[in-house]
């Protein structure tokens, strides 16, 4: 900063006191690290332990509770039905988001930050709030009750693909567009040339990530899902009511190893951190 | 005179509250190099724009080649646009990028080839179609740009700044090129820029505007030596403007008496001049003479050299007269304008001038 025979002492003792505080910090963030993981590595373990009850540290290695849920049928039906529901989910939410997200880029104008707000206010009101507020809906409006799962996570996903879908649409130069269309080219035939080209990464990964917000989801499931399927969420909330077996943290264990995979794609696609700033 | 391809009449864009345009129409003839002409936010590109299709306009009329295109979509107008920083697609190839207009217009594989290849060759470009435009200098960037938009064969080639982005002497280099090009393939074009320099030496015709209206349109020998207007003198070149009152009107031209001393006979628009008017002289700095010789000084306006620049082939002095104003004059480096020194007292001629408005 200013002269170098005045800054030299200064520096040492910046030094000095950064040792201390990287120290310092190192704890706190370890401490921070294994609060938030040691549920999570505890149901890892507990997973393979080869005895009823969910003892921890485990007493030895089994696969018996994986091999648990691959027999239990309602498990597996579960399990098939949220990934069912969250391609689908995914799929409606990254497009409708992903037009939504063109619109609130390129038409909205000075108007786009109050647009982009909007999009994203689901992401602010309760989940339980938006599956009542539908299960009220479906009373008044006859609709199949599948259809209302599909909306529900619809609706919690898309706040997600917008945010995404529109930080990877603000690096895509207007410019382009307008050149393919004086070369010839539609709006639509500029969209699926030019715009959704540019932007595959953040599509794909607002797939990935919608799909894990609904594969995720407990409170639109709980109202919205009928008595014969259910989702895997539900499934284990209601097995777990009256039994009590490390199945469940079998298949929690399932289900964080699918999310963490995706979640490294989506990292390698744009950069979790892009998505995440919501 | 040739069929136009383009005529504007009458347009008019406001953008909110400000008028960005407007009203402005012109024509462009088959063949010609016009180029708008002014400072930024004049509302050259805007004008472009409205060409293009990229803007509708609030009022007035588009015709290309006797039709009407006022509200048509961009794409189906027939025109190529090359964009001030090129506007490649940067996920797809060279070829790609130049075919894409033929793709858009479902002419078969084989003749896209030939096509494209041809117009890379034409704009000097051969070999590189598989390359991608980032793989590109930035004069190379504009050339398949270029290629880009002709190779379609549109009615109308829209030029927006090219130029702007390049290095000094790729700029240079390029000015001509592109003027060898349109001339080679005889299309229509439209140039958009605030450079001088680059409108006089490629244009046909050139548009000046300013704060959204049209100038003046002329050739630039005309632009140069006959402006219309103070704006349309001071932006292009160097000028001189002097304070005179017209003295009478004869023939063709006005007896003006000057603020320096002398009395010029200035041409410019003089319907409605009469004698007592105020009016301004306009000299370019290379019409002003120097006469270092006393004898030969008869009639001639004295002054003395404040100051003297010399940059090699041409000596910059500025001339002090005696009720204080300032006259730039440029004269050829010879002998002659070498042995007149800083301080020195010379007599000045301004010849015929040019008469304008007060004014604006």
């Amino acid at each position: 900063m200013s002269a170098k025979p005045t800054s030299a002492p200064s520096a040492r003792y910046l030094n000095a006191s950064s040792a201390v505080a990287r120290y310092g910090m190192g704890v706190l963030i370890t401490a921070i690290y294994v609060f938030l993981l040691a549920p999570v590595v505890i149901i890892v373990f507990t997973s393979f332990n080869p005895t009823e009850s969910n003892t921890f540290p485990p007493t030895g290695f089994s696969l018996r509770w994986y091999g648990a849920f691959l027999e239990s049928s309602s498990f597996i039906e579960a399990f098939k039905f949220s990934v069912w529901l969250g391609a689908i989910a995914a799929v409606g939410a990254t497009t409708i988001g992903f037009l939504s997200s063109y619109a609130i880029v390129r038409f909205l104008g000075r108007r786009r930050e109050a647009g982009q707000s909007l999009a994203l206010l689901p992401v602010m009101i309760p989940h339980i709030l938006i599956s009542i507020s539908l299960l009220l809906a479906l009373t008044i409006v006859p609709f199949p009750e599948l259809g209302g799962l599909i909306v529900g996570h619809v609706i919690i996903c898309l706040p997600f693909t917008i945010a995404g879908i529109t930080a990877s649409l603000e690096g895509v130069d207007e410019q382009l567009e307008l050149a393919a269309m004086t070369l010839g080219a539609s709006r639509l035939r500029t969209l699926w040339e030019v715009v959704i080209p540019l932007i595959a990464p953040g599509l794909l990964s607002a797939l990935i990530f919608a799909f894990i917000v609904s594969f995720g989801d407990v409170y639109i499931a709980l109202f919205l899902s009928g008595p014969g399927r259910t989702t895997l969420p539900i499934e284990i909330f209601s097995y777990m009511q009256w039994e009590s077996t490390p199945v469940v943290a079998a298949i929690t264990t399932v289900q964080i190893m699918l999310i963490v995979t995706l979640g490294l794609v989506v990292e390698r696609l744009v950069g979790l951190r892009k998505i995440m700033r919501v | 005179m040739s069929q136009s391809v383009l005529h504007l009449s009458g347009v008019v864009k406001r953008f909110g509250e400000t008028l960005a345009v407007g009203p402005v129409g012109f024509e462009v003839q088959e063949g010609e190099f016009l180029t708008l002409l002014g400072p930024s936010g004049c509302g050259k590109t805007t004008t472009l724009h409205i060409v293009a299709g990229l803007l509708y306009p609030d009022q007035g009329e588009v015709r290309l080649r006797g039709r009407e295109i006022t509200r048509l979509d961009p794409q189906h107008r027939d025109m190529g646009l090359v964009f001030q920083n090129y506007a490649l697609f940067p996920h797809k190839t060279v070829f790609d990028n130049v075919a894409f207009g033929l793709r858009m217009r479902k002419v078969a594989a084989g003749e896209i080839r030939e096509r494209v290849l041809r117009m890379l060759d034409v704009v000097g470009l051969p070999g590189v179609e598989n390359r991608q435009p980032h793989q590109l200098s930035g004069g190379q960037r504009q050339r398949v740009a270029l290629a880009r938009a002709l190779v379609i064969e549109p009615s109308l080639l829209l030029l927006d700044e090219p130029l702007s982005n390049l290095d000094a002497v790729l700029r240079k280099r390029m000015r001509l090129e592109l003027r060898d090009i349109q001339q080679r393939l005889g299309i229509a074009t439209i140039f958009v820029t605030h450079d001088q320099d680059e409108a006089f030496e490629m244009s046909d015709r050139v548009i000046l505007m300013n704060v959204g209206h049209i100038e003046q349109v002329a050739t630039p020998e005309e632009l140069y030596d006959n402006p219309t207007s103070r704006f349309a003198a001071e932006f292009i070149g160097e000028v001189n403007l002097i304070d005179g009152t017209v003295a009478g009107v004869d023939g063709g031209a006005a007896q003006v008496q000057s603020a320096i001393g002398g009395r010029y006979r200035a041409r410019g628009d003089l319907a409605s001049v009469r004698a007592g008017d105020e009016v301004l002289l306009m000299v370019r700095p290379e019409r002003v003479e120097i006469e270092p010789d006393a004898a030969a000084a008869d009639g001639l306006v004295p002054a003395t050299v404040a100051k003297r620049v010399f940059s090699g082939d041409l000596l910059i002095f500025t001339l002090r007269t005696a009720d204080g104003t300032e006259l730039t004059a440029s004269k050829p480096s010879t002998q002659r304008y070498r042995a007149i020194a800083p301080d020195s007292s010379v007599w000045i001629d301004l010849g015929e001038c040019r008469l304008l408005p007060r004014g604006a």
